[in-house]
């Protein structure tokens, strides 16, 4: 290997890579995507926990003795009430924009089955759940007064407690982990390293099949070996996408350390320093494989539609991981997901699933980047031998099986 | 100099190339001439080692060629190409990088040529603005940017035009009278011709005839006559020791056989027809090619 014809080649390729109107846009629009991902849910726990300090809803009932528990009840939260004689007038004072929605409470109310919350969206679901526990207080309260009991006494006898998840590794029960915000750390993660691999891999296949079609193949190879020429492309694209994960990861760690203590914005939990470094090392261990098979099929195929069909079977395995998440997420140390977060194809998605979700042994984890490695290096090696003969080739397209040939001879 | 020893290549069961051998030497244009498929581009990958040979071998200087060889060679392949999304400078100097070349010493070089080639008004736009023309002439520039002691050029005149052709033939000649091995590949003749010093004409994988263009000419041609005339064509068909390889009803162009003088076949017409116009050729390398490859078809039909 000529190091110095090599690193030409990978500075080539990152310049055709990195200065580009595409990897622009998608280096900004990353973060934009991360930022939305990263604090967007807190932002809307937030607003759904506290809906709006000034909603007024209407309560339509005869009996202003019903009215004033409902207000009483209703009084810590950021509901207002207003009391409205009949339905008729609350459904007036909604189409007059000066109140949400009315409750209408009916002749029978102590026995009846449904009440009827009319509202202009139909869907306020916040606001419909604090009037149902508020009307279910008020009537269990009243019949357990008419049989004679005292409903607070009632009350303290039947108070349950609450369960809340909480992740071992964290100490501070305050901020355990709620299973949705690692579900949503983990998706990301997972769809940002499907994106970029299969991008990034695709990238390189393309760039290899290029050289095919324009015809810069053999001017290359009378200057350099076909091993220069793949990892060549394969470090120049891999140099520019580690570019893009530093700006987003750099934007993450911003956002973890500047902007969510500031503003006070609560983060995902799975959001952390450690979690991004497991997400740059398993991006860049699943880059360096598909790369490599994508730059095998690029040097297989002779057009962009053979290069497409040649690439499903790879394409598959990254795909597998992404309709497993759910069952990932929920059984972290099933006998699949062990066996997947080990298999080189699809460890890379997986095991920095089981990390967020699961933190797994040492020495899985261990497993799992050395079975990477050398998946990368037999890979490797392979692939530069199919580029040698494949990148010559004209005619047809070659197949899996005349591809694999290929290594052999 | 590049010394090529019975180099041999099959695919599968394809024998690409059976057996070819030449020596270029500094200093002159060496042709390696052949129909389409005839063998050349495998030949000539195998010259630029990016085939191996099953057997046989190249030598360059005395020595089967190395990676650092690779720096001292420039390539014009026959299907050309560049990446199209690069300015011409860009495309440029990463190939002459490539090929070792530090990148202030080829940009003077480039300068000069894009200059000569009248291109300098696109240096810095993409390759694909280009026309066909002239995206030929960049990657011309590109194989020689880096001021190798070896070039080979692949059908170096196809899509060029009559302008740009001479412009190419003349550099080329220039390339081979500064002490650069030269060769180039080529199936029109008349561009041998005009520019090679030597050749080697190969088809079917194998060499057919070899040698300085001067020597191939006169071993192959001295016995041809053209005769133009007025009267009976008829007395050529009978005359013993000749064949007619062209015939029309006022011109003949006659092949004799070994040992037959142009002066007899003069002496036995005189008188029986009148002659407008005798004259002893060297027959052209295109005629050469025909025949010798006709022969090579024949022969090779009859096996």
């Amino acid at each position: 290997m000529n190091y110095r014809k090599l690193f030409t080649i990978i500075l080539q390729e990152f310049r055709m890579t990195a200065a580009t109107k595409s990897f622009l846009i998608m280096t900004i629009l990353g973060p934009f995507l991360i930022g939305a991902i990263a604090i967007l849910p807190g932002v809307l726990a937030q607003r759904q926990s506290q809906p709006s300090g000034d909603t007024r809803v209407g309560i339509a009932t005869e009996s202003t003795d019903t009215f004033s528990q409902f207000d009483t009840f209703l009084a810590d939260s950021p509901l207002n009430t207003v009391r409205f004689e009949t339905e008729e007038q609350g459904r007036n004072a909604i189409a007059d924009g000066e109140i949400q929605g009315v409750l209408v409470i009916p002749e029978n109310f102590a026995d009846a089955p449904i009440l009827r919350y009319v509202s202009r969206t139909g869907t306020d679901m916040q606001v419909s759940a604090m009037l149902q526990a508020a009307a279910g207080t008020i009537v269990t309260n009243a019949r357990i007064a008419d049989a004679g009991l005292d409903p607070q006494r009632i009350a303290e006898l039947t108070r349950t407690p609450a369960v809340r998840s909480v992740r071992l590794e964290s100490g501070d029960d305050s901020s355990g982990a709620d299973g949705f915000a690692i579900l949503l750390t983990a998706l990301t993660f997972v769809m940002l390293i499907y994106m970029t691999v299969l991008l990034y891999g695709q990238m390189i296949g393309r760039s290899v099949l290029t050289e095919k079609i324009v015809n810069t193949k053999e001017i290359m190879l009378s200057s350099v070996r076909p091993s220069e020429l793949l990892f060549g492309k394969i470090f120049g694209k891999g140099a520019a996408s580690l570019v893009q994960y530093g700006v987003w990861i750099g934007i993450a760690a911003l956002i973890i350390t500047v902007i969510g203590p500031r503003f006070d914005i609560a983060l995902p939990t799975g959001l952390t320093a450690v979690n991004l470094g497991f997400l740059l090392v398993f991006f860049l261990l699943g880059f360096f494989l598909y790369s490599t098979a994508f730059a095998a099929i690029g040097s297989g195929a002779q057009d962009e539609q053979q290069f497409g069909q040649l690439s499903i079977p790879v394409i598959v395995f990254l795909i597998i991981p992404l309709v497993l998440v759910s069952p990932i997420v929920m059984n972290p140390e099933g006998a699949l997901v062990l066996g997947l977060s080990h298999f080189p194809l699809t460890s890379p998605i997986v095991m920095l699933l089981r990390i967020l979700v699961d933190r797994p042994v040492w020495w899985e984890i261990l497993l799992s980047i050395a079975l990477l490695l050398g998946a990368i290096a037999l890979a490797g090696a392979g692939a530069a031998r199919i580029f040698s003969v494949g990148i010559l080739k004209g005619g047809k397209a070659g197949s899996w099986k005349e591809m694999i040939s290929w290594i052999r001879q | 100099m590049v010394e090529v020893r019975n180099i041999r290549k099959t695919f599968g069961e394809t024998v690409a190339v059976e057996s070819v051998s030449f020596t270029a030497s500094p200093g002159g244009v060496f042709g390696l001439i052949g129909p389409n498929g005839a063998g050349k581009s495998t030949a000539i990958r195998m010259i630029m080692n990016i085939f191996r040979p099953d057997s046989g071998e190249v030598l360059f200087d005395g020595h089967p060629i190395t990676e650092h060889d690779k720096n001292r060679i420039g390539y014009l392949p026959e299907e050309r190409g560049l990446y199209k999304t690069v300015t011409v400078n860009e495309m440029l100097i990463y190939l002459a990088r490539l090929k070792g070349a530090s990148a202030a010493v080829a940009q003077k070089r480039i300068d000069e040529w894009l200059e000569r080639f009248k291109l300098t008004a696109w240096q810095h736009k993409k390759i694909d603005e280009l026309s066909k023309g002239m995206s030929q002439k960049v990657q011309f520039i590109a194989s020689i940017a880096h001021d190798p002691e070896i070039v080979f050029f692949d059908e170096p005149f196809s899509g060029l035009d009559p302008v740009s052709s001479d412009l190419m033939r003349d550099t080329i000649l220039e390339l081979g009278r500064t002490n650069r091995t030269v060769l180039i590949s080529t199936h029109i003749m008349e561009h041998a011709e005009k520019i090679c010093s030597d050749i080697v004409l190969i088809d079917r994988g194998r060499e057919i005839v070899s040698g300085p263009l001067k020597s191939v000419k006169e071993e192959y041609g001295h016995r041809s006559v053209i005769v133009e005339f007025d009267g009976d064509r008829s007395i050529f068909d009978t005359m013993a020791g000749v064949r007619v390889i062209a015939g029309y009803p006022r011109y003949v162009e006659l092949r004799l056989d070994e040992g037959l003088s142009p002066d007899s076949v003069f002496t036995s017409i005189a008188g029986r027809i009148s002659v407008q116009r005798f004259e002893v050729t060297t027959p052209t390398l295109h005629r050469i090619f025909v025949e010798q490859v006709g022969r090579e078809a024949v022969s090779h039909e009859l096996s």
